[in-house]
């Protein structure tokens, strides 16, 4: 079978499910929502991976595989194809997006089970997935924006699905616009920079652009630094980075298999994502660079924090999540494109699991999310437990036996020893490393340990399970596909991505060796565990009760998110809101109803003119015919 | 001469006016409503089969036709739709007490007239395919003789046309004199010089009179939304899409043959009705309520458009006026389907509150009408779109820059009412408009459902139609 024949199935399955349950989910009966709504995904994933396997024993290495499908115009020499792109990169997100999006599907089959859109939930999510291929298939600028529109209006629609008449309909309502406004500054930013992309090199083809961005622009030239600059902007957006990451804890609002899949798994990497597919730019502007590793080690930082105080089991997760793609941001500025991504990889399956796991307990627990009214769950759902405990090992990166320990430990190394990392970089992300094994244990210890406070409404069935051990093996076991260097040069996917990206350039003059470096980040983690146990775990943990030892004003400082929240109501909200009253009657209004006012107007002198008389009409035809031969005879 | 190779070329009109005799004599030995509406639909379908099986090449069928990629282009367009229009016939007159046969015939006659418009070579040949298909109309627009405002909008038509004609006559006669020439193709080689004289030039003034109307640009459009509204539907469809590509497509070659349009002032009078046609037409669609009136108001506006690519006098002039004919055809033809599906006994639905909440009660009527207003609009991702878009890359092509700012301007303002449509079908309230449905014709709804999916592939696909028409 030839690969570049059938990849189009890989995007349209989705489509169809979407299409069948968008215009018929009234009319198909109940049970066969999620057969659809998983079979479309799950058979996506099926072709996937025998794509993949076809892509690895034959590809050469940098192989790029493409069908084109239609054109879909052309003017001169510019060209908009449809065409899907396939090359190590995007196979690694369709292979995430399919795979964890199947199992996700699966996992919301029981959780969305007495949901009354039940149908809409499946129509929305395949959308979704449909969306999310579309970015990471596309070789187009246009198709890509719009798979990153579409992955954008799912995550809104998603976000506010509990619309109806839930106590929470307007809260939900708002988070679902405050992250489709936040991250549409984002989005503006990137359009931008496409715009620029564009009228530069005079196509819209990533590739073409990439290859030919290096002859035209020089190193840190203007119009390189604006066009990565404008880049970064979007996909700072999309993946919830400084400054505009305030949307991501907000979005929370929505189902639980939603935040696993959007905004864990696969949509808020999109940042990732784009920043990797258009490294060559990023090269040009070495400045741009930097910024990037920065925001990415300062977010990941405050992240963690903030993290550490939250009360509301998915908060927790959405910080983390924050931080997570923080260390992705930070490999990326570094030039360790390849440690980004296997960080994403891992980062997907860990931090679906947690959403997921984090999912069935609220479900367990009648939509209970307040970890201060969980505890003593470890006995009475040890599934969840273990797989739970599995993804947190994994997400506080306890050494040698997670995946997790892997990846961060290889973007925490070359942010130390890459030519463009520094000690600052390090030491940040090392914090952030302690701070994340706290939190995550925090988390652990105060849902599983110490006494049951809610009763259990309902145990968790098979479609919930299942997915949840898959995803928590991947979790311990995902990482050896890509040891560190230093254990002996085993490192197949870092070696599959080199073949499209560069390799991270190392400083020659690093003193220290990467094996003192694993040896404080695993002491770090270790102790942030040992602190958490001491602190919730064990039997009569003061902290149970009392939290963390900071006092109320830090607290709330830190659980509000650095108060950003606030900071941007009163630079930006407020002075706009205050600006337009004031300014509510100025001339520019003027302006656009005097536009509708004369339209109006010629509407109303026209309409005279049709009065129904034909003696008038055959006047007008009269006067028609002086005018003309007026125009004609006189000019 | 004739050869007999020659009569190939037109074997689609012969064949439409053999089908015309036949259906006659159908009616003369058994009446039947659907037998006659089956025969009628052959008959297209085998003028279109040879249509497809011509060879293609430019020739000339005598003097007087003229047969090449575009008239092959319009023949084929027309045929579509006037299978399109005679499926629509059937469950329309299924409710009215009139005889419904002899419809058939004229609706045979009048495309033929129109058929043979796009192919002329000639004005003799032009004037009397005009002729066959004006006096068609009339019975048409009439053909519902028990209401009055039916008589009188025939009458108005009768009347107003015959004007245009005069116009037309007037303007031939003219380019007669000075030229001694009345073939499209000897007046190529007389238009080369200089040479234009006074004359000559009244010449093209008249013609363009008589064009206007054909075409209802202003100022000469006055006509339309009255003829619209009273005219039977599928009627009114037929004169907003037929009657005037089959006009404007003659209208290209005189003068692109003629070289008229070189002359400055012939091209600013027509720049100067092709913006007057975009926003009045747009203008007088703004606080319209009557859905048939607005699609008369809007065909002008469109009209307009059109005027625009062929103001580019140039290849890419032509195939742009050529795929947006194809576009607008499919809407009007799509919005005109939507009408005779509400057309019970109760008569036509045609108040634009009528369909207030029609989302709610028939969600994919609803989906497929929004779809027709949002290409009418140019809405990217549909055929308006691209149609539009098409344009403008042509007129840009040219630097003709102030016609495209009044395309785009208008279009603004045209947008206002096309939107209120769906916004008044999206309001959320009980409609009771199912009762209105005349009757649940399958051929009826596969044809929308075809036009539906003609008007999406457009606007994502269109570089199979423009090899069709690579002219």
């Amino acid at each position: 079978m030839n690969i570049s024949e059938i990849l189009w199935l890989i995007p349209f399955l989705p489509l169809l499910g979407f299409l069948i349950l968008a215009f018929f989910g009234k009319k198909i009966p109940r049970g066969l929502v999620p057969v659809i709504g998983t079979g479309v995904v799950g058979i996506s994933a099926l072709i996937t991976i025998v794509a993949g396997i076809n892509f690895l024993s034959n590809a050469t290495p940098g192989a790029v595989i493409e069908q084109h499908l239609w054109t879909w115009f052309s003017i001169g020499s510019f060209h908009s194809e449809i065409t899907l792109h396939l090359d190590a990169l995007s196979l690694v997100f369709i292979f995430v997006i399919t795979f964890v999006g199947t199992l996700i599907h699966m996992f919301s089959s029981e959780y969305m089970k007495d949901d009354e859109g039940y149908s809409r939930f499946f129509a929305y999510m395949n959308l979704f997935v449909f969306s999310m291929l579309v970015l990471v298939l596309s070789n187009d600028l246009l198709l890509l924006y719009l798979g990153w529109e579409g992955v954008g209006l799912c995550s809104f629609l998603l976000i506010g699905f509990y619309y109806g008449d839930t106590k929470d309909a307007e809260k939900n309502a708002l988070a679902a616009r405050k992250s489709f406004l936040v991250t549409r500054i984002g989005d503006t930013s990137m359009i931008l920079g496409f715009f620029l992309l564009v009228k530069t090199f005079n196509t819209l083809n990533i590739s073409e652009i990439l290859h030919t961005a290096p002859q035209v622009w020089s190193s840190d030239s203007t119009l390189a630094v604006l066009a990565a600059a404008l880049l970064l902007g979007g996909a700072l957006g999309k993946s919830a980075q400084l400054p505009l990451q305030t949307w991501l804890p907000d979005a929370m609002a929505g189902p639980s298999p939603v935040s696993a899949l959007i905004h864990a798994a696969t949509m808020v990497t999109a940042g990732v994502y784009l920043l990797t597919r258009t490294y060559s730019l990023f090269e040009l502007a070495p400045s741009v660079q930097i910024v990037v590793a920065a925001i990415g080690a300062i977010t990941l930082f405050i992240a963690s924090c903030s993290a550490l105080v939250q009360r509301d089991i998915k908060r927790v997760l959405a910080y983390s999540t924050i931080s997570q793609i923080g260390y992705m941001f930070l490999a990326c500025g570094v030039g360790a494109w390849s440690a980004a991504i296997f960080h994403f990889m891992i980062h997907a399956f860990f931090k679906a699991l947690l959403f997921l796991g984090a999912g069935a307990i609220i479900l367990a627990l009648h939509h209970e999310q307040d970890m201060f009214k969980m505890g003593g769950l470890r006995k009475k759902l040890p599934v969840i437990f273990w797989t739970f405990l599995f993804g947190s090992a994994a997400l506080a990166s306890l050494p040698l036996i997670t995946a997790g320990f892997y990846s961060k430990d290889a973007i925490l190394w070359y942010s130390f020893a890459s030519t463009k990392g520094s000690v600052w970089l390090w030491i940040l992300g090392s914090v952030s490393a302690f701070l994340t094994a706290l939190y995550t244990f925090r988390m652990v210890f105060l849902t599983f340990y110490g006494d049951q406070k809610t009763e259990i409404s309902h145990y968790p069935g098979l479609a919930i399970k299942i997915p949840l051990i898959i995803l928590g093996v991947l979790s311990l076991i995902g990482g050896f596909i890509e040891l560190p260097h230093n254990f002996g040069h085993f490192a197949p996917f870092g070696d599959f991505l080199h073949t499209i990206l560069p390799p991270a350039v190392l400083n020659e003059s690093v003193g220290v060796s990467e094996g003192v470096l694993q040896l404080v980040a695993g002491v770090l983690a270790l102790l942030g565990l040992y602190l958490a146990w001491n602190m919730y775990g064990k039997q009569n943990a003061t902290r149970r009760v009392s939290d963390m030892p900071f006092s109320p004003e830090v607290a709330s400082f830190l659980a509000s998110g650095w108060n950003f929240d606030k900071l941007y109501d009163t630079l930006f909200v407020r002075p706009m809101v205050w600006l337009s009253k004031i300014d509510e009657k100025d001339f520019v209004d003027g302006i656009y109803r005097g536009i509708g006012w004369f339209n109006l107007e010629m509407n109303e002198t026209f309409s005279r003119s049709q009065n129904g008389k034909l003696r008038n009409y055959l006047i007008g035809i009269g006067l028609g015919a002086f005018v003309i031969l007026t125009i004609i005879l006189a000019l | 001469m004739v050869t007999v190779e020659a009569l190939g070329y037109i074997m689609p009109e012969i064949v439409l006016a053999i089908g015309a005799v036949v259906v006659m004599l159908m009616i003369a030995v058994k009446r039947n409503a659907i037998l006659t509406n089956v025969a009628t639909i052959l008959t297209f379908i085998i003028a279109l089969f040879f249509l497809i099986n011509q060879p293609q090449q430019d020739v000339n069928v005598t003097n007087l036709f003229f047969v090449d990629s575009i008239g092959r282009f319009l023949t084929g367009l027309i045929l579509c739709s006037a299978i399109v229009i005679t499926i629509y016939s059937l469950p329309y007159f299924k409710n009215q007490k009139e005889l419904k046969e002899e419809y058939y015939i004229l609706l045979i006659l009048a495309t033929l007239g129109s058929v043979c418009m796009g192919i002329s070579n000639h004005f003799v040949s032009f004037v009397i395919s005009l002729e066959l298909l004006s006096v068609s109309l009339f019975a048409l627009i009439g053909y519902l003789r028990h209401e009055s405002t039916s008589i009188e909008a025939a009458l108005k038509y009768l009347i107003m046309a015959a004007v245009a004609t005069s116009f037309i006559l007037f303007g031939f006669a003219l380019i007669y004199t000075v030229t001694g020439k009345m073939d499209l193709q000897g007046l190529t080689s007389f238009s080369s010089g200089s040479n234009m004289n006074f004359i000559m030039l009244a010449g093209f003034a008249m013609t363009i009179v008589g064009f206007g109307f054909k075409m209802a640009l202003t100022p000469f459009h006055l006509w339309t939304p009255d003829i619209y509204s009273a005219a039977p539907a599928p009627v009114a469809a037929f004169i907003a899409t037929i009657s005037k590509g089959a006009a404007f497509v003659f209208l290209l070659r005189l003068f692109y043959n003629l070289g008229g349009l070189q002359q400055e002032s012939v091209w600013i009078a027509f720049a100067a009705i092709a913006t007057s046609s975009m926003f009045i037409g747009n203008w007088l669609g703004l606080r319209q309520e009557n859905l048939k009136r607005l699609i008369a108001y809007s065909s002008i506006s469109h009209l307009g458009y059109l005027m625009v690519g062929f103001l580019a006098i140039s290849q890419d002039g032509i195939r742009s006026s050529m795929f947006y004919l194809l576009a607008y055809f499919a809407s009007i033809l799509a919005i005109f389907g939507m009408i005779t599906y509400f057309s019970g006994k109760k008569g036509e639905l045609i108040k634009i509150e009528d369909y207030r909440g029609l989302f709610w009660s028939k969600p994919w009527l609803a989906a497929v009408f929004t779809v027709i207003m949002l290409s009418l609009a140019g809405i990217p991702l549909t055929a308006g779109f691209l149609g539009k878009f098409y344009i403008l890359t042509a007129g840009m092509g040219t630097g003709k820059i102030f016609l495209l700012i009044v395309l785009a301007v208008s279009s603004t303002i045209g947008l206002f009412y096309y939107l209120r449509v769906v916004a008044v079908m999206l309001s959320r309230e009980e409609s009771s408009i199912g009762e209105h449905i005349g009757s649940n014709s399958f051929m009826l709804k596969l044809a929308m459902a075809v036009l539906f999916v003609l008007i999406i592939w457009l606007g994502v696909y269109p570089s199979s139609f423009l090899q069709m028409i690579g002219i």
